[in-house]
């Protein structure tokens, strides 16, 4: 399997707490006790991986058929990698094993 | 009993055998001194808050002793203890009163996580508190005195304690500290104020106390929902101008101005939320009280910012 067919997931010991203002959303991870603030695109992909683990390309499937709008194409094939790297970093995603 | 039925010598023998235990709500205050230029001021300020019959429990427990050691007796230096902590490097006796604020200050600040704690002004007409978070030096404080004597209630002019859940405002009124140039501004805005010494050369610079209204006193164990909160700043001849802030950034700098926000975790995310919820937020850039009070007094009677 490459990197890009593993599938992504939560990181199963973040505890999310989620508020959303307007196009706004803020996410409290009880685990690291950090807050977070995600664009829309951004909080899709924790909300989608939060209901299954998905590949980038499963992500980008998804975040077409649930948010109007959205063309799978490859400015949001480049979008989401770049996402969910640094949702990684800040630890809230990992690649599943 | 009002501090204000003991005349000052009873109270500076009381403050100097067991102490005085302050009703500060909601706190109580144990204050020990014998350092002689502490009474007069203290009892000016605080006349009209009760003292405690009751001696068995404080939350905060301050001592302003004299230094020992010949050294320090000839230069007149004292040292403020919260138990057995001494936050602050020791300093001239006539300087007391400004280190037993910022004493009282500090033990709210690093101690009382049952709230919320907002670095932050609070006045309230009506029934709804506005919120006043600010940086030091952006005249937070200046803008809480002159609201105080414009009929506003002052709830406090350095904490917004929030009750988690509700989330309601915990009023904590004391003496507004002014600093350096706000001292002439408030004399000059109302000369009528009571106003105690002016603490020169203190690490803050000039410092002098306004007196708490006695009603906002009298009131100080009253809740209060807040409203607004406002972000004030003054800038030197700007006109006033309240500018709407939407949710998510009044949350982020709301945050900022929390001293425990990362410490009560989840609790201190849900009330931040749920008072940004509850309350229509704003920058507030000022220089002119009058026109400042007058555009707050609209605000909070239902006529939006023009």
């Amino acid at each position: 399997m490459t990197s890009s067919t593993k599938r992504w997931q939560l990181n199963p010991v973040c505890r999310l707490h989620w508020r959303q203002w307007d196009q706004d959303y803020l996410l409290f991870n009880a685990a690291s006790g950090q807050t977070h603030m995600l664009n829309e695109l951004g909080a899709a992909i924790l909300l989608l991986l939060e209901k299954n683990m998905l590949n980038n390309q499963e992500l980008i499937e998804q975040l077409v058929v649930h948010y109007d709008g959205l063309i799978a194409d490859s400015k949001l094939q480049e979008a989401v990698d770049n996402l969910l790297i640094t949702l990684d970093s800040l630890g809230l995603v990992e690649l599943a094993s | 009993m009002k501090l204000s039925a003991l005349t000052i010598p009873d109270f500076a023998y009381l403050l100097s055998r067991e102490g005085i235990f302050l009703r500060a709500d909601p706190f109580i205050i144990h204050v020990h001194s014998q350092l002689p230029g502490l009474a007069a001021p203290l009892h000016q300020l605080y006349s009209n808050y009760s003292l405690i019959q009751n001696r068995e429990f404080a939350d905060i427990h301050i001592r302003l002793l004299r230094c020992s050691g010949l050294h320090h007796r000839w230069k007149g230096t004292a040292r403020l203890w919260l138990d057995d902590i001494t936050p602050y490097p020791t300093f001239p006796e006539y300087n007391a009163l400004p280190y037993l604020e910022w004493g009282i200050n500090w033990c709210v600040a690093t101690r009382a996580h049952q709230y919320l704690i907002l670095h932050a002004g609070v006045v309230a007409k009506g029934s709804k508190a506005v919120l006043l978070p600010a940086w030091p030096g952006y005249g937070k404080s200046t803008l809480c005195a002159a609201l105080s004597q414009r009929g506003w209630r002052l709830l406090s002019d350095e904490f917004g304690l929030v009750q988690p859940k509700d989330p309601t405002i915990v009023p904590f009124p004391r003496p507004v500290s002014l600093k350096n140039q706000s001292i002439n501004i408030i004399r000059a805005f109302a000369p009528e104020a009571i106003l105690g010494p002016i603490f020169v050369n203190t690490y803050k610079g000039n410092v002098a106390h306004l007196q708490a209204p006695a009603a906002s006193v009298a009131h100080a164990a009253e809740m209060v929902q807040a409203g607004w909160i406002i972000f004030p700043e003054f800038r030197a001849n700007a006109a006033s101008l309240l500018t709407p802030l939407s949710k998510t950034q009044a949350f982020m700098q709301l945050s900022h101005h929390s001293f425990n926000y990362d410490r009560i975790g989840l609790r201190g995310f849900e009330t931040v939320s749920d008072l940004i919820e509850s309350c229509e937020c704003y920058t507030f850039y000022y220089s002119d009280l009058e026109e400042a009070i007058a555009q707050l007094d609209a605000l909070v009677a239902g006529k939006p910012p023009t």
